[in-house]
């Protein structure tokens, strides 16, 4: 019976978005609660295996490490199966999805257009989600993979700002680019592989799609196919020069959409790093490890210049969020113990933190309907409470001890200290650069003068405390133990170190 | 003595073609009925007897179908002297043709002067159903101009429209063109074999020593002549005109039914012989020519251009026009392997194309008749004044786009699933992100149900019942397809078993 909690997880909103579309158009409120309320079923349901998930168990390349295992047949033609589990790299994020999707049905309250047809596409987006994290069958894993893409469409494109259209489908283009190519390479592992699309037995084939006389275009099969899915999952992180598309997908959706983007949207491109491309490619990911951890530093300081060059809160959080994508890159290509938990640690801090501080501009954006650095001024003494909580967050993102910023990073530091010496010391630098675009920005918004026109801004409301302070406390508590997310994904960390380097 | 020899072969192999009895007895059925049911228009003024040609022709049509259905699992047979054959690929195009026009029949009823139409359309499955058995160039050449003339007359349906007149007029004139390349090349053929039938042309290709340069010619001109039908690039500039043109059914009834018949033929021509590992390519190993990368880079160029091609279009038949040429690009990259499978997977997608293909262009034929237009700007704001049918528009989109969870995502997943087992990565490649190509336009039409607010649309008629009916159910085939499609695997295999 207790197998079926991940089904559950995956297609209560599903349900809930169904029963969306049958409610009467006008009862906004009734809408909303039936709207958190399936989507609090999810996060009881993640919360329970948090509690219940054996940390001793390790997964990624080992059946018998997976919990919560269904495993059904659904095309036998083709082998493909319903097959979906979680082990510590994805039982974080199971977490991560079901608290920001609950959190951010509250952010949305705001909402007034159309209001059926937001939240469905929202239940429908966290459906593809969770699908996603669980699924441990290729073909399974695409299909809910791709459908996020169409939900997240029509919620930037309705529901965004000015220029909704042009950030909706450029999105939607680079992230299906992405994919298609990873088509191409599913289809190429099931016909080498064995005709099978379990993750699983494919990673036990690493050996087989690795033979020197196996080739693609005349280079070697596993190196082309790394390439192809390597460039799917940039695109998500996203990767530089991949990134083009966040800065205008984050500033014309509307806040709610912005938190899932940036929280568990972005963390795909690595988690489909760590449970795809290192166990099933371990050859080319130490052939490539060099290269991503560059592209990662790149990400680092690249993402923390543009942030400190915006003019605009919203562009200058979605540049953090480039930035430190940066260090779990980073952490993961140093290929050592401390960068792997790191990584996977920062991807679900990173998920945390930015998540508050987008929902914090969103506070801001929603009575001042403008989002310029330099149109505020003195905040601090208007807003004390918003402002309290802001300091929280930005803080936490600068990676200030006793914060869970700064483990994650700390770790990755350690971690990439081993294998890249000089590249650590650059990507050290980006910690300083993202204390300089923050302090900068909170000297510009929160001290200074009272700007007279918003001399009079209401406070922060309990409503939109309800959404920040449960991440919050998350952020504080994690910052002084962080043993409690550590210890689920651990084993799995060190099991895809392990595979990778003894490859 | 010979005669009643023949006679009698004739007589025993009248089985073999009862999908095309069927569609004959209809066809003479539906003049008398029309006839008799304008006749008593005229006198009592009632309308139901207008519908009944449509009817009676929805009930031949499903008649056929029946029949070619129950041919699927016979075993495979020459008939009429070698002129054709009846074969499970024969009977699945069959089936496939009968029930696509049927479909068409139920939503043309709006139609004036819709027992013409039938008689025109009806003769036009008549002959497509011959091209899906022929095996005999002349036999070829007469069912493709029998299929050609009809649809050159339904491609002017609309009398009184300029823009129909265009489009007849630019259809014949390409399709006389293509009509005359095919038949230069068959003539080459015949000059390389001294044979009409197809098998004897490729065994003695395969026996023989053709020079390949010539071989090639004549291989280039008989694919234009057949390209020419499912719109391919470089044969393809008639299509748009023609699909704009026509009135909206038969433009739905050009986009699947004789780009099937197509289809067909060109796995006729194609397989074995002409593939990378049919006897040809053997005998020539080492040559110059080598059909199975010729016919790729068709595919390739024709999807490529489609697809470039159909940004930027306003009206959306032209759009979809361009999408349907796209498409016969997606449907010869299956052409190109010499595997059953592949041939299988053509006719997995042949099927899901239909459904999809059809609701979107049967979505664009009810916002013309509700809204009077057929642009983009009819579309504005559709998503707020009809959410059903704009989630139905947008369904179909996805699925053409190849999306999952739709039908749209299995039927390129199956097809490109085979190239790649052929390991034509590249043609794969090519064909995925023409995919991401084709989502920008087809978006163009999403972007204008949901995002734009069309308040000052004017409408002018509600939507016909049946009209909505057939979109439902195509809507629904599209969406539980493309979750459980065990059965349409096992159906197309089974098409393939029995093949001569």
């Amino acid at each position: 019976m207790e197998q079926w909690v991940l089904t559950l997880m995956t297609f209560v909103p599903l349900l809930g978005a169904a029963v969306i579309t049958f409610l009467p158009k006008d009862q906004h409120n009734l809408i909303r609660w039936t709207a958190a309320a399936f989507a609090a079923v999810p996060l009881m349901l993640a919360f329970w295996v948090w509690q219940t998930f054996n940390r001793s168990a390790v997964g990624v390349d080992d059946l018998a490490g997976f919990q919560y295992v269904v495993k059904l047949p659904w095309i036998p033609a083709y082998n493909i199966e319903y097959f979906i589990g979680v082990d510590g790299l994805s039982a974080p994020m199971v977490l991560l999805t079901a608290l920001l999707s609950f959190l951010c049905i509250f952010a949305s309250w705001g909402i007034t257009k159309q209001l059926k047809g937001y939240f469905a596409l929202f239940l429908l987006l966290e459906t593809g989600m969770m699908g996603t994290f669980v699924s441990l069958d290729f073909i399974l894993f695409y299909v809910f993979w791709e459908v996020m893409l169409l939900p997240m469409y029509f919620l930037i494109g309705i529901w965004g700002g000015p220029r909704r259209e042009y950030a909706a489908i450029k999105f939607f283009l680079y992230t299906l680019a992405g994919s298609v190519l990873m088509l191409v390479g599913i289809l190429a592992l099931y016909f080498q592989g064995g005709h099978t699309f379990s993750l699983i037995e494919l990673m036990q084939q690493a050996h087989t799609f690795d033979a020197p006389g196996l080739t693609i275009f005349g280079m070697n099969f596993a190196r082309v196919l790394f390439v192809a899915f390597f460039i799917g999952f940039a695109i998500k992180v996203p990767v530089w020069p991949f990134h083009t598309w966040l800065p205008d997908a984050h500033v014309e959706a509307p806040t709610a959409i912005s938190v899932i983007l940036a929280g568990v949207l972005l963390k795909m491109g690595t988690y489909g790093m760590m449970r795809i491309s290192m166990p099933i490619f371990p050859g080319a990911m130490q052939d490539f490890a060099f290269a991503i951890a560059v592209l990662g530093v790149i990400n680092i300081l690249y993402g923390a210049y543009c942030a400190m060059a915006q003019e605009d809160l919203k562009k200058l959080v979605a540049y953090s969020s480039v930035s430190h994508m940066g260090y779990v890159m980073l952490g993961m290509a140093a290929l050592t113990p401390q960068g792997m938990t790191g990584a996977a640690l920062q991807m679900f801090n990173h998920g945390t933190i930015t998540a508050m501080m987008f929902l914090l501009v969103g506070v801001v954006y929603d009575r001042a309907h403008h989002r310029q650095i330099n149109g505020f001024g003195g905040l601090g003494a208007v807003m004390p409470i918003y402002t309290g909580v802001a300091m929280l967050a930005f803080f936490a993102s600068m990676g200030l001890p006793g914060l869970s910023g700064f483990i994650a990073e700390v770790l990755v530091f350690l971690g990439a200290f081993q294998s890249y010496k000089w590249l650590t010391f650059l990507a050290a630098l980006g910690i300083i650069l993202t204390a300089g675009y923050l302090l900068w920005m909170i000297k510009r918004v929160f001290l200074g003068a009272v700007n007279e026109k918003y001399k009079d801004m209401p406070e922060i409301n309990a409503r939109e405390l309800f959404t920040l302070v449960p991440i919050g406390l998350i952020v504080i508590y994690l910052g002084i133990y962080p043993i409690p997310v550590m210890d689920l994904m651990d084993g799995a960390t060190e099991r895809l170190v392990t595979l990778v380097t003894s490859f | 003595m010979e005669l009643s020899k023949a006679l009698a072969t004739v007589l025993q192999d009248l089985p073999g073609i009862l999908p095309e009895l069927a569609l004959t007895a209809t066809l003479l059925l539906v003049l008398l009925a029309d006839l008799v049911a304008g006749r008593g228009r005229a006198l009592t003024g009632d309308h139901a007897a207008g519908r009944l040609p449509g009817l009676m022709a929805v009930l031949g049509l499903l008649v056929s179908a029946g029949l070619a259905f129950a041919q699927v699992n016979d075993a495979p047979r020459v008939l009429f002297l070698g002129m054709l054959t009846a074969d499970s690929l024969a009977a699945f195009f069959k089936f496939i043709f009968a029930v696509s026009t049927a479909l068409i029949v139920l939503a043309s009823f709006r139609i004036r002067h819709q027992g013409e139409l039938l008689c025109l359309l009806l003769a036009a499955v008549l002959g497509m159903d011959l091209l899906a058995g022929a095996r005999n160039l002349l036999m070829i050449a007469v069912s493709l101009e029998l299929v050609s003339i009809m649809s050159y007359v339904l491609a002017g349906f609309n009398r009184n429209d300029p823009r129909a007149g265009e489009a007849a007029l630019k259809y014949m004139v390409f399709g006389s063109m293509a009509s005359g390349a095919l038949l230069f090349g068959a003539s080459w053929l015949f000059g390389l074999t001294g044979s009409l039938d197809l098998a004897e042309i490729q065994h003695a290709l395969a026996n023989g020593s053709a020079d390949p340069l010539v071989l090639m010619l004549a291989a280039l001109l008989v694919l234009m002549g057949i390209g020419y039908k499912i719109a391919m690039v470089p044969v393809h500039f008639w299509c748009p005109d023609v699909y704009d043109g026509a009135p909206t059914p038969v433009t739905t009834f050009f986009s699947v039914g004789p780009k099937a018949a197509g289809i067909a033929l060109l796995m006729r021509f194609l397989y074995p012989s002409f593939t990378a590992e049919g006897p040809l390519s053997v005998n020539l190993a080492g040559g110059s020519f080598d059909p199975a990368l010729l016919v790729a880079n068709l595919a390739a160029f024709t999807m490529t251009l489609g697809n470039l091609a159909a940004i930027g279009q306003t009206r959306v038949k032209r759009l979809l026009a361009y999408s349907s040429i796209a498409h016969a690009g997606y449907l010869m990259t299956g052409l190109v392997l010499a595997t059953p499978a592949g041939l299988s997977a053509v006719l997995f997608y042949v099927v899901i194309y239909l459904f999809m293909n059809y609701g979107a262009f049967l979505l664009v034929d009810a916002v013309g008749q509700m809204r009077g237009g057929e642009d983009l700007d009819a579309f504005r704001g559709l998503g707020k004044r009809h959410p059903a049918l704009a989630v139905a528009m947008t369904v179909f989109l996805v699925s053409l786009v190849g999306l999952p969870p739709v039908a749209g995502f299995i039927g390129k997943f199956v097809l490109f699933g085979e190239v790649i087992r052929e390991r034509w990565y590249w043609l794969a490649t090519v064909a995925v992100l023409n995919s991401v190509v084709s989502l920008y336009y087809y978006f163009s039409v999403a972007k204008a149900m949901w995002f734009d607010e069309g308040e000052d649309v004017v409408e002018h008629a509600p939507l016909p019942a049946m009209h909505a009916g057939i979109i439902a159910g195509l809507c629904a085939l599209t969406l539980v397809l493309g979750l459980w499609w065990q059965p349409l695997v096992d159906l197309t295999a089974r098409s393939i078993a029995h093949l001569i």
